[in-house]
């Protein structure tokens, strides 16, 4: 297990998850690592190419020589601005007169690492763009390693409680079996229009190399290996608005309809094709909708209404009337027991989904909330928004724990990956992966040349698809970061 | 119900029983009507437009074909010309509508009447089919559509989350609007007529705003077009309208409908009939409906003002309904001057005749309320009564212009406009100097506009005190100066008029570069001064709006003050809005109403009730060299101002075109002084001298509850709305009760001094009547009122009473 999460860690270029731990600060965890860093300290401590695991990030090495070069024009003995003086040692440490700006081994509460990724604002250093990729992951390096003052330190104890975006998430469970596609005899053939609308549904099964976008009156089904469409199945009900698979993978749910008359919601055996749930009576689109994973409930938005509908009857059990605006999204915890619910205002809360009582009401978004997703640990929730940036949230304390400006213009859609990561895309026509605390990982290349509308994760090594404005959809190939359009 | 009600009724109830009657009487009727129009003479037949340029694949023009009667009526006589293409190869004409076939040129031959007028047709680039431009092909369906209203999407929150720029100001923020503010929804490219936009408009599903257009209107095909061609954005330079017409240029009609048509010329040299894009308001729809689709339709006789909108553009015709054989008689009416020669002549096009000439006593009283805001003395009134010379009204007036008190009326106006609101500083004294010294209107201006210096010690720089920024400053020059609202054009193209954006910021330019400092010797004096520097910015997209005339052009700044540079733009004798605005202004101060009206609302949907009347008067102004005492005694000589108030038939209903005298309650200081005037007791205002009346006053702020009450200016704004002359319960009520009257009554002790001075209590009443009313009680007056007068230990009460009746009555509180 621990070697899985290194490599992976490792992988991900300079900045790494925070739950990777990296294995030099575990003294008693890895002695082979501590044995070859111990010999290798006296001599090696300068030369050790810092990028490697067996460097030890410090401050007089490593640290240091990056504040000189950004941050001491302020931050220095003299012009200490906010009394923070980070020429040396024991002053970073110290912190400025707003208190501490590191908290070791934790990035995610370090002020400092915070500002520099302009995950929090002041961005630092001040006017100037963000320091290279590689020293933002050596600060955090340092932090996660325990603020190391030489080569030969040993490292501090981190001593706050964890940030919630820094805990370790869960194993992954990997359902048994093969992955769940559809059978030849389910699919109908892919109707196509000379001109196509902009990607409005799209999403990725988890764990199969299979994505399902929305066009007019179908669900078409796309084999991401062999890059083409390989059928659909038919929605007769109108244009689909979102698409949802559930965590197994074994089931896809649509909703949409047909603007200004009717909205239906429906769920289809993604193997057999076959319609399991029909429901709804909207008099508009449907927006936003989800099914609970033991498939005993299934919620949707009429305009600013929220329905509860229990199945298999399929029959309204609850209409809450608690928003003021048309619902544009809401998602299930992943066990289940709570709702995340928001509008076209920026309202979001959070529901019991037995009680229909509000837990939080999250309040912060300027403007339309795009999308909702919640992290596998049902922790976290992100909410994204026309007002341009992604929330994450500590649910169970009602706290927004980071707001981040992501895309400029606005966030259309936002995605959770198993490891805590995001990927957003936006306005700006961008697709963009972000690590769990909010810092930029990659902007993804080539950027779309309309507005970039939807984007999901899809398979079992968590690729990225998007789609835009002008109907496109790319791919990703894990741990590449250059996009190829599924339809090259 | 009146005599001559009582006959139609009667005449009706004839008809209603006996309608073989009603019918014979009907046919003899429809048979004298054959026979008049029968002797219509066409005079001349114009087509419109003259000449036809077609120019790409889907262009078009229609044409229209009028002709004018031998009494200046005219006729949309389209349907019945004779139409005829000399050469069928470039174009084809259907629905007298031209498209074209092929390049080359040809003419077209319309002959009514006898008579024929020839069009040339040009066709090029045939062939040539253009895109459709969001900006130039789909925005003006929303302004016709009338989407993008305010009360619509065009409200600043919009409907139902959707919003469009209000007139269409922001091309730009409306195509993200409809296309990526909720992608997904309001258009649907892979099927285009199944994009929301078009079901809502036509109502294919629920819409609040109801069916907007149907489908086989050129709106949802200009729609569905650009839809189908991927909803793209502008690219490259898009042709923009940079003018557009109406026709017919005039319309008179006795029944029956004329079709209009819009063209717009384009800024790469193009022309396109947009009447299907175009909005068409009437001013009077009782006179004149005009359908969506350009059909003016006759109604009751009156005047209206066709207005068509198209893009940012405004342009309107008069059209004028006259009933159906009205014949008026005219003789004895004469023309002393040019006024009166302009307000004939469109009396005569309305066939209605002005009535009767006042008499002196009349206008002795009129005349002196407007021009000194003072009622005639007793001597003044005998002596005007027997005066037996020529030109005695003439003299009048002559007299009157010269009095002090004249000048005193026309500050106060001045002082309302530029908004006085201290005494420091000598601003009002300024202002009353230059009147007395006869000084042009224009050279003041000048001098207000371009000044400089410290608020002590040079007057005109207070004008750039209460308004602080250069948009602010803008709006009221324009509205003071040029008798024109730029407001709108802040926040969107003005809906009603010409303005732009642009032009708004790009006029504000010129005030940009006004600073202020203190004086450092007396810091309690600011110091107005030209800073050289600053810009307005356009709010959309922070460009730098070079300085431009409004409506005209952009002129060279170099190194010079911008204020300067307006002011002699302002003040020249070619400006179009200077002189006429001024004339107009002086012509409601002796009507009650501008030709323009209101005063300081000039624009396109609210034209002149008389351009040729304004337009000599404004001239006159100009060659006067801004003298207003010369043309206020052409004014105040006419026999148009001379009219009285009692109407005849045919003017009963006319409110803009001078036909007759109109009653107008005096304003709040005339009023408040006339009444000091007539019971000999001032009141003591601000810390002036007892006698100082009201219209004296500098500020607004040394008030009464009086002048409150009759809706005296604030001068918060400079709106002419300020000053208040509707009547209203709470000013009845000071009257009948108010401490004003009865206090001035009781104070000035003029009925017992007038008691005391003649023996026969008649003289007294006749005193107090040529007093407030300027004229002696009639027979039945007197008898009634000495009847009431005849105990003599009551005297004196019973005469107060008589007097307090005489200033509640109407005849004091209006001029007539």
């Amino acid at each position: 297990m621990k070697n899985t999460n290194r490599r992976v860690g490792i992988d991900l270029n300079a900045i790494r998850p925070m739950y990777v731990r990296a294995p030099v600060g575990h003294w008693k965890r890895q002695p082979v690592l501590t044995v070859f860093c111990l010999l290798g300290m006296g001599v090696m401590a300068g030369a050790v190419d810092p990028d490697t695991p067996a460097a030890r990030i410090n401050y007089r090495d490593h640290i240091r020589p990056i504040f000189a070069k950004h941050c001491f024009s302020c931050h220095g003995t003299v012009a200490g601005k906010a009394d923070l003086d980070l020429t040396r040692y024991s002053s970073t440490l110290a912190g400025g007169s707003s208190g501490k700006v590191l908290v070791s081994e934790d990035p995610a509460q370090s002020r400092l690492y915070l500002l520099v990724t302009h995950v929090e604002q002041p961005n630092m250093p001040r006017g100037q763009p963000r320091l290279p990729r590689a020293d933002l992951g050596r600060i955090r390096r340092w932090i996660e390693e325990g603020l190391r003052a030489t080569a030969m330190s040993r490292p501090l104890k981190g001593t706050a409680t964890r940030s919630v975006l820094s805990l370790d998430l869960p194993a992954v469970h990997r359902p048994a079996g093969a992955p769940h596609l559809p059978r030849k005899a389910a699919l109908q053939p892919a109707q196509t229009t000379p001109r196509s609308n902009a990607v409005i549904a799209l999403a990725g099964s988890p764990w199969a190399p299979l994505i399902a976008a929305g066009r007019p009156q179908q669900v078409v089904f796309f084999d991401a290996e062999k890059r083409r469409a390989i059928g659909s199945v038919p929605f007769p009900e109108g244009l689909p608005h979102l698409l949802k698979f559930t965590a197994d993978g074994q089931r896809l749910l649509a909703a949409g309809g047909s603007a200004g008359v009717a909205g239906r919601v429906v769920v289809w055996n993604v193997v057999t094709g076959k319609r399991e749930v029909e429901l709804g009576e909207a008099e508009d689109v449907i927006l936003a909708a989800d099914i609970n994973p033991n498939r005993t409930q299934v919620v949707l938005g009429d305009d600013r209404f929220l329905k509860v509908y229990r199945l298999p009857a399929a029959e309204l059990t609850a209409t809450v009337d608690r928003h003021t605006d048309w619902i544009f999204a809401m998602a299930y915890a992943p066990d289940g027991s709570k709702l995340a619910v928001a509008d076209r205002a920026g309202g979001l809360t959070v529901w019991d989904t037995e009680r229909w009582v509000t837990l939080e009401t999250l309040k912060g978004h300027q403007g339309a909330v795009t999308s909702l997703v919640w992290r596998r640990d049902g922790r976290v929730l992100a909410s994204a928004g026309e007002d341009g940036t992604i929330r994450l949230w500590d649910v169970s304390r009602g706290q927004r724990v980071r707001t981040w400006s992501a895309h400029e213009r606005g966030v259309l859609c936002i995605a959770f990956g198993r490891r805590g990561q995001l990927v957003s895309v936006g306005r700006d026509h961008n697709v963009c992966t972000w690590d769990p605390t909010g810092s930029l990982l990659d902007t993804l290349k080539p950027a779309f040349s309309d507005v970039a509308t939807r984007v999901a994760f899809f398979g079992e090594a968590e690729r990225v698809v998007a789609g835009d404005w002008t109907g496109r959809l790319r791919i990703w190939p894990a741990r590449e970061t250059t996009g190829q359009n599924l339809f090259p | 119900m009146s005599v001559r009600e009582f006959r139609v009724h009667e005449w009706s109830r004839h008809l209603g029983r006996d309608w073989r009657r009603a019918s014979a009487i009907w046919t003899v009727f429809l048979l004298w009507a054959v026979v008049a129009v029968a002797e219509d003479a066409v005079t001349e037949i114009r087509v419109f437009p003259d000449r036809v340029s077609l120019t790409d694949r889907q262009d078009k023009q229609r044409l229209i074909v009028q002709a004018r009667l031998h009494d200046g009526r005219t006729r949309d006589v389209t349907g019945q010309a004779q139409w005829r293409l000399l050469n069928r190869q470039p174009a084809r004409l259907t629905q007298h509508t031209l498209r074209p076939m092929a390049d080359g040129t040809t003419s077209l031959q319309i002959t009514y009447a006898g008579q024929t007028r020839s069009v040339p047709v040009e066709v090029k680039r045939s062939a040539v089919e253009l895109p459709v431009s969001f900006s130039r092909d789909v925005m003006p369906v929303f302004l016709r559509a009338g989407c993008n209203r305010g009360t619509c999407h065009g409200a600043s929150r919009g409907q139902r989350g959707f919003r469009l720029s209000v007139f269409g100001f922001d091309p730009d923020g409306d195509y993200h609007r409809l296309t990526r503010e909720f992608v997904g929804r309001r258009i649907n490219l892979a099927v285009p007529e199944e994009s929301l936009l078009l079901l809502k408009a036509t109502e294919e599903v629920a819409h609040g705003g109801g069916e907007r257009f149907t489908v086989d209107s050129e709106p949802y095909q200009t729609v569905l077009k650009w839809l189908e061609s991927g909803a793209a954005k502008d690219t490259g330079e898009v042709a923009r309208p940079v003018a557009v017409e109406i026709y017919p240029p005039e319309v008179v009609l006795d029944g029956g409908s004329q079709r209009f048509l819009v063209r717009a010329r384009y800024s790469d040299g193009t022309d396109r009939d947009v009447t299907a894009m175009t909005v068409f308001s009437s001013s009077n729809p009782t006179a004149a409906a005009i359908t969506a689709e350009g059909v003016l339709n006759a109604g009751k006789r009156g005047e209206s003002f066709v207005l068509a909108r198209f893009d940012s553009f405004s342009v309107g015709v008069p059209v004028i309904v006259i009933a159906a054989r009205t014949d008026v008689d005219w003789t004895g009416v004469t023309a002393h001057n040019y006024i009166d020669q302009r307000v004939q002549a469109k009396l005569k096009k309305l066939r209605v005749l002005p009535s009767a000439v006042c008499d002196d006593a009349t206008y002795l009283r009129r005349v002196s309320i407007d021009t000194i805001g003072l009622l005639p003395t007793r001597a003044e009134y005998h002596a005007f009564l027997a005066d037996s010379g020529p030109n005695k009204r003439r003299r009048l007036v002559e007299r009157l212009l010269q009095r002090p008190e004249f000048t005193d009326l026309w500050v106060a106006k001045w002082a309302e406009l530029l908004q006085i609101d201290r005494i420091k500083g000598g601003f009002f004294g300024w202002l009353a100097k230059n009147y007395n010294a006869n000084v042009g209107i224009d050279q003041m201006v000048r001098e207000l506009l371009t000044a400089e210096g410290g608020f002590f010690r040079d007057p005109p720089v207070q004008y750039f005190r209460r308004v602080g920024e250069p948009t602010k400053l803008a709006e009221n020059v324009a509205q003071v100066f040029m008798g024109t609202r730029i407001q709108c054009a802040r926040c969107h193209n003005h809906p009603f008029d010409r303005w732009t954006m642009d032009d708004y910021y790009s006029f504000a330019a010129f005030f940009a570069q006004l600073g202020s400092k203190r004086n450092w010797e007396d810091t309690r004096e600011l110091i107005v001064f030209d800073k050289g520097a600053g810009e307005v910015r356009h709010p959309q997209d922070q460009r730098v709006m070079p300085p431009k005339l409004l409506g005209g052009a952009v002129p060279q700044i170099q190194g010079r003050d911008r204020r300067a540079i307006l002011a002699e733009w302002l003040t020249a004798a070619d400006n179009p809005w200077f002189a006429s605005n001024l004339a107009n202004r002086i012509w409601a101060q002796y009507f009650g109403r501008g030709i323009v009206d209101p005063v300081d609302d000039v624009r396109v949907s609210n034209p002149p009730s008389n351009p040729a009347l304004l337009d000599a008067l404004s001239r006159h102004l100009v060659d006067y060299q801004f003298d207003f005492r010369r043309l206020i005694l052409d004014i105040a000589t006419s026999r148009t101002y001379q009219q009285s108030v009692t109407y005849n038939d045919s003017n009963r209903h006319d409110m803009a075109n001078f036909s007759h005298a109109s009653f107008r309650r005096l304003r709040a200081e005339v009023l408040h002084d006339c009444l000091c005037q007539v019971t000999d007791s001032p009141t003591r205002l601000g810390g002036f001298p007892l006698g100082t009346r009201a219209v004296q006053m500098p500020v607004a702020s040394m008030t009464t509850y009086f002048l409150e009450t009759f809706g005296r200016s604030d001068r918060e704004t400079v709106c002419t709305c300020e000053v208040d002359v509707e009547p209203s319960l709470s000013q009845a009520l000071h009257l009948i009760n108010g401490e004003t009257t009865w206090g001035k009554i009781r104070r000035g002790g003029l009925v017992t001094r007038l008691l005391a001075k003649y023996e026969d209590p008649r003289r007294v009443l006749e005193e107090l009547y040529i007093r407030c009313l300027t004229r002696k009680p009639t027979v039945s007056e007197m008898e009634d009122l000495a009847r009431l007068l005849e105990p003599v230990a009551a005297r004196e009460q019973v005469m107060e009473e008589i007097f307090w009746a005489l200033l509640n009555s109407k005849e004091f509180l209006f001029n007539h």
